[in-house]
C-alpha cells in the first residue's frame, strides 16, 4: 500500500470516527421530553439532575437505544459486505441465508399465540422469550446450511437453499397469521417493523458482547475474503480452506445478524446499501480498509436513521425500518447512476 | 453446528433459570373453581390478607400455557408487611393511571375515576366524553401504542400504575421494560374472557386499585340483573333467527367461533348463530362456498366489520346480494356509535354494559318482545 492511501484512509477513518461520537452524542442529547442540555451534561458527568426521572430518561432510555443503534448499524453492515464477498452478488445482504426467516419463524410462535412452546409454563422474563425464540429459528437455519455446504461445494446452490429455506419459513408464518386475531398480528406486524428501542440496560449485557465477538471474527477474515474476491479456485491455490471460511463467515454473519434480529426485529436494507457505499467512499476493494469502513459508515446511518425516526420534536415516530430504506435508497441509486460499473465492483 | 448447541445451551439456562419463578398453585384459566368476589370471570382473583390484598391475574393473553401475575395491595398509609415481593407491591388507592386500553378506560369511568386517567394509547380511538374533551384541549398525553411507547412521556407523569393488556405475551416485551425502569405495570385479560358478563365483571378488579370494591359489586349485580332479565325474556321465545356474522375478505371469511363473545351474546338473546357447534373462542376462516351454503338459510346478518352500507356488502363481493338477509335487508352491524378516528363505543363503553348490547339484539332478533326500543350500538344498513 502506497503511503498516500494510507494516509487518505487514515484521514476518513477520523472523520467517521468524529462523525459517529458527534450523531452519537446528538442522539443522546434529543428526544420526545425536552431536557435542558445543561441538565443532560450534568446527568452524564453523573450528577443529579433537576427532576429524577431525567436521569432515567438519559441513561436508562436514550443510552441504550443511541448504543443499539450503532452496534446493530456495525453489525448489519459487516454481515452484508460479508455475504457480498463471499456469495459473489452485489445484491447480497445479511439475511440471505434465511436468518431473517427463521428468526422470524421463532418470534411468530411466540407472538401468534404459541409461547408455551418456549416456555412451557415458566414465567420466563418477557423479552428473553422473545430473544431466545428468534435466536434459535436462526440458529435452526444456520444449522442446516452447514449441513448442507458441508456437501454442496457451489456456492450459488448455497445461496438458492437459503432462499428456499426463509421461504418456507415465512410459508410457515403466513399459516400462523392467517389463523390468528387481529391484535396479535398487529404485534407481529410490528415487531416486523424493527425496533431500536427495546434493548435495555440488562439486555446489552448480552447484546453488546454478542455484537463484539461477531465483528471480531469478521476483522479476523479479512484476509482470506480478500482471497475469496479472486475466485474460489485462486483462493485455493493461495492456501485458503475454502469450507473452513465459509463455515467462518457464516457463524459471525449469523451471530450478528441473528443477534441483531432477535434483539431489534429485521431491520432490513443497512446491511446491503451500506458495503456499497464504503466501497464509494474508500474506492478500495481490500477488506482490511473496506471491513473497518463499513463498520463505521453503518453505524453513522444508523444513527442518523435512528434520530431521523424518533422525528425530535415531534409527538409521533416512525418504524426504522422505513427510515433506513427510505434514507438508504436515494444513496443506493445515486451510487447506482454515477457508476455504471456497479456489479463489477464486488 | 457449534453455534447451534451454543444457542440450546442459552435456552436450557435461561429456562432452568426461570423455574424458580414458577407458581406453585399452578391454577388455570379454565378452572371452575370460584375465586374471590368473581363470580363469572375466571382471568383474576382477589383474595384479602392481614395488611394487603393479593390480586391474581391467570393467563393474560393467548397461547400464555400456565402463567399467574400477582400484585400486592397495600394502602397508602400502611408499612409493606413482611413476606411479600415487594418488586409487585402497589400503594392504593392509585391515584394517576395511564391506560393502553379503551376498555381500561371505560372500566375506570364507570367507577368515576377518570380524572385519575393521566395519559392513554390512541386518544383519538376513544368516545368517553370527559376524556376527549381533555384531550382536545392537551391535557391528555398520548403514549404511543404497546411496541412503540414513549417511555420518556411515560416516566415524566409519573403513574401510579400502567394498565397494559397482554396481546403476544413475551412478545410485547414492553412490560418487561417498563418494569425495569420502576413502573407498576398492572396486566389486565378482561379482553380474553369469553362471556360479556365475564368481561364486565373486570370492573372488581380495576375496583381492587381504587379501594372501591363496593361500588364495583353494586355496578355489576345492577348489570347481571339486567341481562339475566333480559337472557330470560328471549328464551321464552320458541323461534330462534338464524344468524350469520363476519364479512369475507379474497375468498376467505372469518367468523366468530362458537364458544366466542359474539356466539355467547346470540344465543342469550335468543338467535340461532350458524357456527354455534364450533369450539373456538376465536374467529376462524371459512371458505366462501361453506359460507354461501350455511348463509342459505340465515335470517339475520350481524357485525359486517368494515361495511356501513349494503352498497359496500356489494363492492366486497357482488356475489353477497344472493344472501337471504341482504334480499329481506335484515343486516346490522356495531357502528353505532363509532367517532370520526374509527374508535368504537362499542369496544369501550360496551364492555361494561353488556345488557345493552344484548337489549339491541334482543330487539333485532325479536321485535316484537321491547316494542320502542331504539338502538344504542347497532344500526340497520341502509340500503345505498
Amino acid at each position: 500500500m502506497v503511503p498516500v492511501e494510507k494516509q487518505k484512509n487514515m484521514l476518513l477513518f477520523l472523520l467517521l470516527g468524529l462523525l459517529t461520537v458527534g450523531l452519537f452524542t446528538a442522539s443522546v442529547f434529543t428526544g420526545s421530553v425536552h431536557i435542558p442540555v445543561s441538565e443532560i451534561a450534568r446527568i452524564l458527568a453523573g450528577g443529579e439532575p433537576l427532576r429524577p426521572e431525567w436521569k432515567t430518561i438519559v441513561l436508562d432510555l436514550r443510552l441504550p437505544r443511541a448504543l443499539t443503534a450503532l452496534l446493530a448499524g456495525m453489525a448489519l453492515s459487516v454481515s452484508g459486505l460479508q455475504m457480498q464477498t463471499v456469495f459473489r452478488n452485489p445484491l447480497a445482504g445479511p439475511f440471505v441465508l434465511g436468518i431473517t426467516s427463521g428468526a422470524s419463524l421463532g418470534v411468530a410462535l411466540v407472538v401468534l399465540g404459541y409461547s408455551w412452546i418456549f416456555t412451557a409454563g415458566h414465567s420466563l422474563p418477557g423479552n428473553w422469550v422473545l430473544i431466545a425464540a428468534a435466536w434459535l429459528g436462526s440458529g435452526a437455519v444456520l444449522f442446516v446450511i452447514m449441513l448442507v455446504s458441508v456437501r454442496v461445494r457451489d456456492i450459488m446452490t448455497i445461496l438458492i437453499l437459503g432462499i428456499m429455506f426463509g421461504s418456507a419459513a415465512t410459508a410457515l408464518v403466513s399459516v400462523m397469521q392467517y389463523f390468528s386475531e387481529e391484535a396479535m398480528l398487529k404485534s407481529y406486524i410490528i415487531w416486523t417493523m424493527g425496533s431500536l428501542g427495546n434493548v435495555s440496560r440488562t439486555q446489552m449485557q448480552l447484546f453488546l458482547p454478542a455484537i463484539a465477538a461477531g465483528v471480531t471474527i469478521s476483522l479476523m477474515s479479512a484476509k482470506v475474503l480478500n482471497a475469496l474476491l479472486l475466485g474460489e479456485s485462486y483462493a485455493r491455490s493461495l492456501g485458503v480452506n475454502i469450507s473452513v471460511t465459509r463455515f467462518t463467515v457464516f457463524i459471525s454473519t449469523s451471530i450478528l445478524a441473528g443477534t441483531v434480529t432477535a434483539f431489534c426485529g429485521p431491520i432490513g436494507f443497512i446491511g446491503i446499501a451500506v458495503p456499497h457505499i464504503a466501497r464509494m467512499i474508500t474506492k478500495n476493494a481490500n477488506h482490511r480498509v473496506l471491513i473497518p469502513a463499513t463498520i463505521l459508515t453503518g453505524g453513522v446511518l444508523m444513527l442518523i436513521s435512528d434520530i431521523i425516526s424518533r422525528l425530535p420534536g415531534h409527538e409521533s415516530n416512525l418504524p426504522i425500518n422505513s427510515v433506513t430504506a427510505l434514507i438508504g435508497i436515494p444513496v443506493v441509486i445515486w451510487i447506482i447512476i454515477k457508476n455504471q460499473k456497479f456489479s463489477k465492483m464486488v | 453446528m457449534k453455534i447451534s448447541i451454543l444457542y440450546i445451551l442459552t435456552f436450557l439456562i435461561i429456562s432452568a433459570v426461570s423455574c424458580s419463578n414458577r407458581d406453585p398453585s399452578g391454577r388455570l384459566l379454565g378452572d371452575r373453581e370460584e375465586c374471590g368476589h368473581a363470580r363469572h370471570a375466571r382471568g383474576f382473583c382477589i383474595e384479602d390478607h392481614p395488611g394487603y390484598r393479593k390480586v391474581s391475574v391467570f393467563n393474560p393473553w393467548q397461547g400464555a400455557g400456565n402463567r399467574v401475575f400477582r400484585y400486592y395491595l397495600v394502602d397508602r398509609d400502611d408499612p409493606v408487611p413482611p413476606g411479600i415481593d415487594k418488586n409487585r407491591v402497589i400503594r392504593t388507592p392509585v391515584e394517576s393511571i395511564i391506560c393502553l386500553s379503551t376498555t381500561h378506560v371505560a372500566l375506570i369511568d364507570q367507577l368515576g375515576k377518570t380524572g385519575t386517567i393521566t395519559a392513554v394509547s390512541n386518544p383519538q380511538l376513544i368516545n368517553n366524553p370527559e376524556l376527549k374533551k381533555r384531550y382536545e384541549s392537551g391535557y391528555l398525553t398520548d403514549i404511543g401504542y404497546e411496541h412503540n411507547l414513549d417511555y420518556e412521556k411515560i416516566l415524566s407523569l409519573h403513574p401510579d400504575i400502567v394498565m397494559v393488556y397482554g396481546v403476544g405475551g413475551e412478545a410485547s416485551g414492553y412490560v418487561e421494560r417498563l418494569e425495569e425502569l420502576g413502573i407498576s405495570v398492572v396486566l389486565n385479560g378482561e379482553y380474553l374472557e369469553p362471556t360479556p358478563l365475564a368481561q364486565a365483571e373486570w370492573v372488581k378488579f380495576v375496583a381492587a386499585f381504587f379501594g372501591l370494591d363496593e361500588l364495583a359489586e353494586e355496578k355489576f349485580i345492577e348489570t347481571e340483573k339486567n341481562y339475566h332479565e333480559l337472557a330470560l325474556l328471549a328464551s321464552s321465545v320458541e323461534e330462534k333467527p338464524v344468524v350469520m356474522a363476519g364479512l369475507p375478505w379474497r375468498n376467505s371469511w372469518f367468523v366468530p367461533g362458537g364458544r366466542s363473545f359474539f356466539a355467547t351474546l346470540v344465543s342469550d338473546a335468543g338467535g340461532d348463530y350458524i357456527w354455534k357447534n364450533n369450539p373456538s373462542r376465536e374467529n376462524f376462516p371459512i371458505d366462501m362456498e361453506i359460507m354461501f351454503e350455511a348463509g342459505d338459510r340465515a335470517d339475520i346478518w350481524l357485525n359486517t366489520g368494515s361495511a356501513v352500507s349494503t352498497n359496500e356488502i356489494i363492492n366486497v363481493d357482488n356475489r353477497l346480494s344472493s344472501m337471504p338477509p341482504y334480499l329481506n335487508g335484515n343486516i346490522y352491524n356495531n357502528i353505532a356509535r363509532v367517532n370520526r378516528h374509527g374508535g368504537n363505543d362499542y369496544w369501550e363503553k360496551g364492555i361494561t354494559e353488556p345488557h345493552v348490547i344484548l337489549k339491541d339484539l334482543v330487539h333485532i332478533l325479536h321485535p316484537s318482545l321491547l316494542p320502542g326500543h331504539e338502538l344504542v350500538y347497532y344500526k340497520k344498513l341502509d340500503v345505498r
